[in-house]
């Protein structure tokens, strides 16, 4: 049988059929570890939620009217603000907060809302005005907060939807870690 | 160097696996401190905006497990062209979402390696920074020969068996 012998003029060829090869490979390799990736992230987010609905709130207020949950203005929040007439719960982990948070703002992330329970019912009695605030509309922490307050019976709680961004872009006081205010 | 021994150095199998493992270590970490909080990932998503509102929960939640299964297909070495794939269309489409977000002039946070809102803005460093993984990622797609690839390793494992 005659052995048919490559030449130089066949190595284009050969070369571009590695190259086709290695790209059909390469997509199918590629779609594969996508739908790994697409089944462990479902997989995991069943398994562990973090809170964080697939399709999100869009509108927020939308949701808080669902839950009874009343939304605060911004303008009405500077105002009470300026009365020292409202108790600001900032909802963000303690890092965040000591970043950056609105002035005499306490830092109750939703699962320690029962330790601060007693303190907030008193100045609801007092007449004050609770409103719990995150950060970014796509934070669920301050709804998450305000709800967890109604249970234990504080009724008045108000939520500033992205709170802290807001706040700051308003160019309201800010006080941080070294407990300077701007 | 001409383009022969350029091309002789690109393909030396201790050079691809550097690539590989810088590259996957980097998308290991990304994805991992996204994973941590989606919630934060989200808003970083949200405030490029370009990923339509209804989507944007969805990318936060499924995004990061794929950056973390390229990763270990790039370390471990399994589809190691694929991942080096998709890490290719990766780090494009993030450069793509920087730029446009530069060009618009928005104050954002990047994202990439923290989810706090509070992280720095976005700036041209940033897309340097991200375009220079991708000739890392084309590197190993158009060289790699699966250098300490764990299937290779296991065929291996397997022939000396028999």
């Amino acid at each position: 049988m005659k052995k048919e012998k490559r030449t130089k003029k066949d190595r284009p060829s050969i070369h571009a059929a590695s190259t086709t090869k290695r790209t059909t490979v390469g997509f199918r390799e590629g779609l594969l570890l996508l739908l790994i990736g697409i089944a462990i992230g479902t997989g995991y987010h069943v398994v562990t939620p973090s809170g964080l609905s697939w399709f999100g709130n869009t509108n927020p207020s939308v949701s808080l009217n669902a839950e009874g949950i009343e939304e605060i203005a911004l303008d009405d929040v500077w105002s009470l603000y300026r009365q020292k007439e409202a108790v600001f719960l900032d909802a963000r982990d303690p890092d965040t907060f000591w970043k950056g948070h609105i002035p005499g703002a306490l830092n109750i992330p939703p699962p320690d809302a029962e330790h601060w329970i007693d303190d907030i019912r008193a100045f609801e009695n007092d007449g004050k005005t609770i409103i719990s605030y995150c950060d970014g509309v796509a934070c669920p922490l301050g709804e998450e907060l305000a709800l967890n307050l109604r249970e234990k019976g504080v009724q008045s709680v108000k939520v500033l939807i992205n709170g802290w961004s807001r706040w700051r872009a308003a160019g309201h006081p800010e006080e941080r870690l070294d407990n300077e205010s701007s | 160097m001409n383009r022969r021994n350029v091309t002789k150095l690109l393909g030396h199998p201790a050079m691809i696996l550097i690539s590989r493992l810088l590259l996957g270590g980097i998308f290991l970490y990304a994805g991992i401190i996204k994973v941590a909080d989606p919630h934060g990932f989200a808003l970083a998503i949200r405030n490029y905006q370009l990923v339509p509102d209804g989507m944007v929960n969805v990318v936060a939640l499924l995004l990061p497990w794929i950056e973390i299964v390229i990763a270990a297909g790039l370390i471990l070495g399994v589809g190691i062209r694929g991942a080096a794939l998709v890490s290719a269309f990766l780090l494009g489409a993030f450069a793509l979402a920087l730029a446009i977000n530069l060009a618009r002039g928005l104050d954002i946070s990047c994202g990439c390696f923290s989810t706090a809102p509070s992280a720095g803005s976005i700036n041209w460093l940033y897309l340097a920074r991200d375009l220079s993984l991708l000739p890392m990622a084309l590197h190993i797609y158009r060289f790699d020969r699966g250098m300490l690839a764990i299937t290779g390793l296991a065929s291996r494992g397997k022939t000396a068996m028999d």
